[in-house]
């Protein structure tokens, strides 16, 4: 079923990384439909919320590869109606 | 005088001896240029051998290999893809990073397909590129590339630097990235002005901490005790053995754990050569040219337990009707291939060496002799129909695994057999039989022809200790064979086998079975490959009869220098069996 999904990543702030990640998303036929960047204080990390609109197998897949990337500490996600925790932790 | 073999042998071994003399290198707050600490870098993290191609782009590079040249080899090729096969064949062969290097623009993007290679593969690689002066970044400047973009979706890791002293800490991060957890292959892209500029040099930490990056997940003793479980309550498993298992050298893990509970194992295409062929429990190569046993009882099985391999849809076939009786538990020090392509019951996310050890020890002792059984019953069908018309055909033309099955008797099968992309491939891994102690080097996932005969290079250079033979089509060959002057100029002894049917052959073979004869465009109008061979100053020879084959195979492995064997095999002959597209393993073809 395609849903909009929020895709939130804990990375690190590398332009190469970045790349990497939008390039598995299109890969697996993912629209990106919003993006938005934080870095919390005192931290080298970002976090990145993308919200996308997918198939939930492909949004499933595409994190669990996001999960596994070089300088990606953390990745959840959920739908975007829904607004309880608990989507999947991957790394 | 000496031969060009001994001068390679003599060449390495200098530069690992130097290597390991490393206190004499310069040290921490002397002024170098980015270029100089780049070499310096490299050979810091134990690399005493690349394959490049300069160019404008990395000349500051080129020149600073003069400064260390007795203690890091370069390996001049004749093409950027040739630089990364080759680096590919030496880190498969000797279990270290192979490194590469070319110019900007095309050199790097000719490296492309060898990144992505590696990738598939899971072979550690180390890439490194020339760019542009920084300030033309983006300019589109002479044989600018954006080379982070093009290789991201290729690469493990990629980094651009831009300042001389971040150079020592990216040759660092990229040879822990590239040879740690599940390996693969990195780039670093280093602007022109980097190269030249000078820095205080600085060490960096050799093993980085990265944010996010656990190369080596800590077993979970409690799925290893689910994994036991169901092993131990099988009646007919069947053990799945992946490259995993030679990356992590798991060979006697894998033993100790197969032979304890009894358990028949299978092979993938690249896990070929963790045990021995001739091993009771082994039953065979799976797949879609595998044998005929393991393709067929993965359908009845109600266990499997795959270590090391990732499901891939050459060895699955049609997903929907793959194993529909078996339980898994999938061993993979990769997170994310755990349930990826086949729904997992036990997922242990850990080095193979350190799963199969744990399992090895927790699992109850048993055996399945019947089942065992059912897989030589098999075997016997297969040989009757399949097998023995390989060996021992009636006809005059040489068969492909005739030659194959020659070469592992001549060797003892000590060899270290690359093997390129097509028919050849699989009947070089159907019929070589592995010792166990090596194994086939081949394009798995990618499917790369050309891999074959530069990655022969870099395994020959790594193994002086066993046969190194490339096995080749005609086709392939003739994607990367100007390698054969890189051969010559650097006293490489490589072998090569060309197996030569004069067709793109797998091509004309699904041509003929499911396009209705219709072929188009694989028939190969080919030079005489022995005459091409010694045009480069090659030892060549071309076979056509079968009563020549144990002569020129002889000839070839006793020759001290490299050497071409073309030898003209039948023209039509298909490879079986056979697992048409779209069916399940149980439907794979005899004939």
């Amino acid at each position: 079923m395609i849903a909009r999904y929020r895709l939130s990543v804990l990375t690190e702030n590398s332009s190469a990384l970045l790349l990497r990640l939008f390039a598995c998303l299109v890969r697996h036929r993912i629209e990106i439909v919003g993006i938005d960047c934080t870095n919390p204080p005192h931290s080298t990390l970002y976090e990145l919320e993308l919200t996308v609109r997918a198939d939930a197998d492909h949004v499933r897949r595409a994190v669990k590869q996001i999960g596994a990337f070089v300088g990606v500490v953390e990745i959840d996600y959920r739908m975007e109606e829904d607004d309880r925790p608990g989507g999947e932790v991957v790394a | 005088m000496m031969s060009e073999h001994a001068t390679a042998v003599v060449g390495t071994a200098k530069a690992a001896a130097a290597t390991a003399q490393r206190d004499d290198l310069p040290r921490a707050g002397r002024t170098m240029t980015g270029a100089d600490a780049l070499v310096l870098s490299l050979i810091k993290g134990g690399v005493d051998l690349v394959f490049g191609y300069p160019g404008g782009a990395i000349m500051p590079v080129y020149d600073a290999l003069l400064n260390f040249e007795d203690r890091i080899r370069h390996v001049l090729v004749r093409h950027e893809q040739g630089s990364i096969h080759a680096a590919e064949g030496y880190a498969r062969a000797s279990g270290k990073p192979g490194v590469c290097i070319a110019t900007s623009g095309p050199g790097a993007t000719n490296m492309l397909t060898g990144m992505a290679d590696a990738k598939m593969d899971s072979t550690p690689v180390v890439c490194i590129t020339g760019q542009v002066p920084s300030p033309l970044l983006g300019s589109d400047a002479f044989q600018e590339t954006d080379v982070m973009s093009v290789s991201a979706p290729v690469t493990k890791w990629n980094c651009q630097v831009t300042e001389a002293s971040e150079i020592p800490a990216a040759v660092a991060k990229a040879l822990h990235i590239a040879r740690s957890g599940r390996p693969g292959p990195v780039l670093i892209d280093i602007t022109k002005d980097a190269q030249f500029a000078s820095f205080e040099y600085r060490p960096p930490q050799q093993e980085p901490e990265i944010p996010g990056y656990a190369p080596r997940p800590k077993l979970d003793p409690a799925a290893v005790e689910a994994a036991c479980r169901l092993i131990d309550r099988a009646c007919k498993p069947l053990v799945l053995v992946g490259q995993g298992v030679l990356l992590s050298n798991a060979r006697e893990e894998l033993r100790r754990f197969v032979e304890r509970a009894g358990l028949p194992f299978a092979s993938t295409l690249l896990g070929l050569g963790a045990m021995p062929t001739r091993h009771p429990l082994y039953v065979g190569l799976l797949g879609m040219h595998g044998n005929y046993g393991p393709n067929v009882k993965t359908d009845e099985a109600d266990l499997l337990v795959a270590v090391g391999m990732r499901f891939d849809d050459r060895v699955t076939g049609n997903l929907a009707k793959y194993a529909p009786r078996a339980r898994v538990v999938h061993v993979d020090i990769d997170a994310s291939e755990i349930g990826k392509n086949v729904p997992t019951d036990v997922g242990i996310v850990a080095d193979a060496k350190e799963a199969l050890a744990a399992l090895a020890e927790r699992v109850a002792p048993g055996s399945h002799a019947q089942w065992l059984g059912e897989f030589a019953q098999c075997m016997e069908i297969e040989r009757a129909r399949v097998i023995d018309g390989d060996l021992f055909p009636g006809s005059p033309g040489i068969r492909m695994a005739e030659v194959i099955h020659r070469l592992s008797e001549r060797t003892e099968g000590r060899a270290i057999v690359v093997a390129d992309v097509g028919q050849h491939q699989m009947a070089a891994a159907r019929y070589y039989r592995f010792d166990g102690a090596a194994g086939i080097i081949t394009s798995g996932g990618l499917g790369t022809m050309g891999y074959a005969f530069p990655a022969a290079m870099g395994a020959t250079i790594a193994r002086s200790d066993r046969p190194v033979v490339a096995v080749v089509g005609d086709g392939g060959f003739q994607m990367t064979l100007q390698e054969l002057a890189t051969l010559v100029q650097e006293g490489i002894p490589a072998k090569t086998i060309i197996l030569n049917n004069g067709f793109l052959g797998m091509v004309r073979q699904w041509q003929e079975m499911f396009f209705d004869n219709r072929y188009s465009a694989i028939e190969l109008k080919n030079p005489d490959f022995a005459e091409v061979a010694e045009a480069f100053g090659v030892s060549g020879r071309r076979v056509a009869a079968r009563a020549d084959l144990d002569g020129a195979l002889d000839e070839m492995l006793a020759a001290e220098g490299p050497f071409v064997l073309d030898i003209v095999v039948e023209r039509e002959e298909n490879v079986f069996p056979m697992i048409p597209v779209g069916a399940g393993c149980a439907e794979i073809r005899l004939e």
